[in-house]
């Protein structure tokens, strides 16, 4: 156990010490670390399940492994990342729950437990649809792991204890359980889930379409927490609540062989679950101390109650794990289980500073919001609170956060002390050499990376909360897997031309709570998902000149090379550069455009900027982002370093020349900064199948494409503009039109040469 | 391969250190043992899961299963369980049912066979979905019904003339439903069948109709002593029992694990069991039932006989092999 935890329990210790009658079991040792970390206790068996468990977690599925078809997400890490992997997610990894309420009021959830995808892999790409007759819709926050096996461990008697369905004692708090398979429910929202592999075995099915069969009693009787389904002796009765995961294998329709996911990396994926640490407590202050007081003389104790008690002693969540009803201010019409729409389980807090955005569906961004929030039978609380001090409503936020994660608690996901990349690192900055350049720098890194709260004007639609949301692949600044896609939507008209829905091509995944996600409909029924590119190296190719990029044009294919390329030349005579379709032409644009259409962030009017929204919808006061902010940002994607070549690949440029790729992805720009090593013209060229439909935008037709920057390759998967190719060998062979002859070229190598040619292309 | 009788009771290891305490204690007991649960017939993976059972006699009791690839008929003759033959190598068989003057079997891609004299007939029906449940209330109307819950397609229903099955709509629904799990009636004009998502419908002989359920669990089987007592149960993870009482259905969500069989006795009491090798007698005001685990293993069907024996079976199909299955008897000896 940490010294910190130590002396903050030391005070209850002292008074069950001094007690005369049978004080509380103490508390739990050994069981404390730094979000995110392994318990102390952990064997070193269970050390190196830890780290495999972890890296199972962070991995990026792709379809060909069984990703899909309907996903939200494509790894475990992806919705709990926040501070740390284990934590909980952004609102940008919200997601949202449907069902119906029939005619006699009960609820019907629709399928995959409610979840509604926002991708699906399969039917061309069509945003899945909210079903018919669907009418209760709500949003859910990720939900943080931290110390999840030893809530796991909690004996039912425990919780029960607490149970006090009638409200006997008169406080006005009732509390009751909830219950699958006849056990007590612990995890989710609701306390809908039992046990920590149902816990993750329902995600992986509903939000990734990873499917898995249950673990073997073999495999549960080695889990951390004792999970066996049946005692190994007789009278061989059902034993530990744990073994409560459902029973039935998972099966999807991707044409993957069942289970996506083996066994075993299941198990270690269980395991690392259960391992995560309890957070750490800071050592309390006359603050915190002062600020628990009033915590428990607002009746907040009364469902968030100090500790449970387990087999390790007692453990500190601060929460009775039962369900309360929080009234008509947080009801959300959702019934899982025994849990009626307005019920929800009481939160645990530990680690709540660092776990931000608060509440089932992430409505509030601080926990002041998040307390004033409460309602039904934490209205009282939530009334006391309110008519506090400002200086002893400090001391209660004081001691929520001196819960553990304080010192890891972060405006984004960035560390609170994250250096800055030196030299060829990734993410490092370029030409900024004076200490007020790295100020800025480091500024515009800190916007890039800080999850916009509700309150600074997120939404109300949006598809990340952040820069960083999407742009995080290998480090801030980098590309984005699948799920975190743009959908772009449209039609065609009777003659088979594209038409732009109302509003703009754009069909944001995401609203704020309480807001309804826009919706296509039947006569939408183009889709094309755009895949997140690196940002890095934005400000070599913002110094390109535009005569350089028009002087590569050929519209006409005067060489007669089957490649044409047209420069994206704007209305008002500008030169687009960056974005799928080549239509922005600066980095100060691309920010002001990405601010609005991604966050739903508005930016200021400015002279000669013509892209982002000035308003918008929501009550937040326009422009939602400051010219300074636009500054800072602008800056630090002007001096985001390029990507690093990684390697030599002996012969490896000569063969992408001699295919003809170096055609459209031109190896060098020269620039006012010298040459730019980015692969690409910068021009727009006919790269799709014939029978391709795609989203048009300006001068790009729907199969026109800007040729995209090959540096940093390797690190920028998935590829192509909707993301759908897992590998650089999968990405050549679905080039067409004016690519065909390069693509043939590449398929008919020996394969040796091809081999250097992939090996080229990922030194990139 | 079938396993000798194994004795398995917590009560009755309860009873014996309570017996041995009082012993002890110098008291005599002169309270009689309470009728305990046995277990009759344990099968492994090689015969898969018994998933309904049902007799006209106590010396008389056949119990169907089986694993997805074959079916499987046990016969009870008051002593001990034997294999019976079954036409036409059938895959699972679902549900047994002899309410009329024939018995039939149901099972998946639609099996159906009926009992002649004493051998049994395919009469399969005209669907390639699973049929999980059968109830007759003559040899020209037996009605039939399946479906596959993991599809996209609607349950099925289908019914049998003594010449001939054919489909018969189903109502439109407020709800989708994917599956219909049991069927049920008190005679011809009365008739009843369970699905998921709390699926009720009903034919007064008619077209089939849909009856208001108050709740949305999945429904997995019936019975009942008449048109004004009737018990459905189900719900997977939260047992759900529903009662009507000739006026309308209502419903109760309870803490257990969900249930999968339900038998009335003549008193009107319904005997449950489930999921966690529960059984219980649900209290007919409450719609609650206080459990009993009685072997580590699901337990899908129930029946019995007012004065013995009860008999429930069960075994997992839902996990890939291994597969075990296993008969309970508990009184009528």
């Amino acid at each position: 156990m940490s010294h910190r935890t130590t002396v903050w329990i030391a005070a209850p210790l002292l008074l069950a010490l001094t007690g005369c009658s049978p004080g509380p079991a103490p508390l739990a040792r050994d069981i404390y670390a730094p979000l995110g970390e392994i318990r102390p206790d952990a064997t070193a068996e269970q050390q190196e399940t830890f780290k495999r468990g972890e890296a199972v977690a962070k991995r990026r599925f792709a379809p060909s492994e069984g990703l899909g078809p309907l996903v939200n997400v494509t790894f475990c890490g992806a919705c709990h990342e926040k501070p740390v992997f284990g934590g909980s997610g952004g609102h940008y990894r919200d997601f949202y729950l449907t069902a119906t309420q029939l005619s006699d009021g009960s609820v019907l959830p629709t399928d995959r437990g409610g979840v509604l995808a926002a991708y699906n892999l399969g039917d061309g790409n069509a945003r899945p649809a909210v079903e018919e007759g669907v009418n209760l819709i709500a949003q859910r926050n990720p939900i943080p792991f931290f110390g999840v096996g030893l809530i796991a461990e909690l004996s039912e008697e425990s919780i029960l204890a607490n149970v006090d369905e009638d409200d006997a004692d008169g406080d006005g708090i009732s509390g009751r359980a909830n219950y699958d398979r006849g056990f007590v429910g612990r995890f989710g929202r609701k306390s809908q889930t039992v046990s920590i592999e149902g816990f993750i075995r329902g995600p992986l099915n509903n939000h990734l379409g990873i499917t898995t069969d249950p673990l073997t009693d073999e495999q549960k009787s080695r889990l951390p927490v004792p999970s066996q389904t049946i005692e190994p002796t007789p009278p061989r009765s059902l034993a530990f609540r744990q073994a409560a995961a459902p029973d039935e294998p998972l099966t999807d329709e991707d044409g993957i062989d069942d289970p996506e996911m083996s066994g075993e990396d299941l198990f270690d994926l269980v395991s690392w679950a259960m391992l995560l640490a309890a957070p750490e407590f800071d050592a309390p202050t006359p603050e915190s101390l002062h600020g628990q007081e009033l915590f428990e003389q607002a009746g907040c104790g009364g469902c968030h109650v100090q500790s449970l008690e387990g087999p390790r002693g007692r453990v500190p969540l601060y929460s009775d794990l039962l369900l309360h009803d929080m009234g008509p201010e947080l009801a959300d019409g959702i019934e899982q289980g025994l849990a009626m729409g307005s019920e929800f389980r009481t939160q645990p807090l530990w680690g709540v500073v660092a776990a931000a955005p608060y509440l089932h569906d992430g409505r509030a961004d601080t926990l002041d919001q998040a307390i004033r929030m409460h309602g039904g039978e934490a209205a009282v609380s939530a009334e006391v609170y309110a008519a506090m001090t400002d200086a002893e409503r400090e001391d209660v936020l004081t001691f929520l956060a001196s819960l553990g994660g304080s010192d890891q608690r972060s405006e984004g996901l960035l560390p609170p002390d994250a250096p800055i990349p030196r030299g060829d690192e990734p993410g490092a900055p370029v030409g900024v050499g004076q200490p007020a350049e790295v100020e800025q720098w480091t500024r515009g890194r800190a916007l890039f990376d800080l999850d916009f709260p509700l309150d600074a004007g997120l939404g109300p639609f949006f598809n990340g909360d952040s820069c960083r949301a999407c742009h995080f692949d290998p480090v801030i600044g980098g590309a984005g897997p699948l799920d975190v896609n743009v959908m772009r939507y449209g039609s065609l008209d009777g003659e088979g031309n594209f038409v732009a829905p109302e509003g703009g091509t754009i069909l944001p995944k995401l609203s704020t709570p309480g807001l309804p996600r826009r919706e296509h409909n039947s006569a939408h029924t183009i889709f094309e998902p755009r895949q997140t590119p690196t940002v890095m190296g934005l400000g070599l190719i913002d110094s390109i000149g535009e005569l350089t990029i028009l002087a590569g044009q050929d519209p006409d294919d005067a060489d007669g090379d089957g490649v044409y390329g047209i420069a994206h030349v704007l209305d008002d005579g500008r030169v687009g550069r960056f974005s799928w379709k080549g239509g922005v032409p600066s980095v100060r644009e691309f920010v002001r455009d990405a601010m609005s259409n991604e966050l739903g962030i508005t930016v200021p009017d400015e002279p000669g900027q013509t892209f982002g929204f000035l308003t918008d919808e929501d009550d937040i006061p326009d422009p939602e982002l400051s010219v300074s902010q636009l500054d800072d940002l602008t800056y630090y994607l002007s001096h985001l370093a390029a990507p690093q070549p990684k390697r030599f690949v002996v012969g490896g440029i000569e063969t992408f020349i001699d295919i003809g790729c170096a055609t459209c992805h031109i190896p060098e720009m020269n620039s006012s900064q010298g040459p730019v090593p980015l692969y690409s013209d910068l021009l727009l060229h006919n790269v799709a199948d014939d029978t391709y439909i795609g989203i048009a935008d300006g001068l790009a037709t729907g199969q026109m494409f800007r040729t995209p920057p090959l540096w940093g390759l390797s690190d920028s998967a998935p590829y192509l503009h909707d993301g759908s190719a897992s590998t650089i060998h999968a990405a050549i062979l679905a080039h067409a039109g004016e690519a065909d002859s390069a693509r043939e070229a590449y398929f008919y190598l020996p394969l040796a040469q091809q081999q250097t040619l992939l090996a080229f292309l990922g030194s990139l | 391969m079938p396993t000798s009788f194994f004795r398995f009771d917590f009560r009755s290891t309860c009873v014996g250190l309570l017996t041995s305490l009082a012993i002890a204690s110098g008291c005599p007991s002169s309270e009689p043992q309470p009728e305990v649960w046995e277990e009759s017939l344990r099968v492994d993976a090689s015969i898969g899961a018994f998933l309904s059972v049902w007799g006209p006699a106590p010396d008389d009791i056949y119990a169907v299963g089986g694993n997805p690839e074959k079916g499987v008929l046990y016969h009870y003759d008051g002593t001990s369980w034997q294999p019976q033959e079954v036409p036409g190598a059938p895959p699972l068989l679902n549900w047994i049912d002899g309410s009329s003057t024939d018995t039939w079997i149901v099972g998946n891609e639609g099996v159906a066979m009926v009992q002649s004299g004493g051998s049994w007939e395919r009469r399969d029906a005209p669907t390639s979905e699973p049929l999980w449940g059968v109830w007759a209330s003559s040899s020209s109307d037996v009605w039939a019904v399946g479906g596959d819950p993991l599809t996209e397609d609607t349950g099925v229903i289908v019914h049998y003339d003594g010449a001939a099955w054919a489909e018969v709509e189903l109502p439109e629904l407020d709800r989708s439903s994917r599956a219909l799990f049991k069927v049920w009636g008190t005679g011809p004009n009365n008739i009843y069948a369970v699905g998921d998502n709390g699926v009720i419908l009903h034919s007064d002989g008619g077209p089939w109709t849909q009856q208001a359920s108050g709740t949305t669990k999945d429904l997995i089987s019936l019975w009942g002593t008449g048109p004004d007592e009737i018990v459905a149960v189900g719900g997977r993870g939260n047992a759900t029992i529903v009662r009507f009482d000739g006026t309308a259905w209502t419903a109760e969500v309870g803490t257990e694990s969900g249930l999968n069989g339900v038998w009335v006795d003549s008193e009107g009491k319904a005997h449950v069991c489930g999921q966690l090798g529960r059984v219980g007698v649900v209290d007919r005001d409450a719609l609650t039932y206080t459990s009993e685990t009685i072997t580590n293993l699901v337990l899908h069907g129930a029946f019995g006989f007012d004065d013995g024996p009860h008999v429930v079976v069960g075994g997992s199909l839902d996990r890939n092999p291994p597969w075990e299955g296993v008969i309970l008897l508990r009184g009528g000896s």
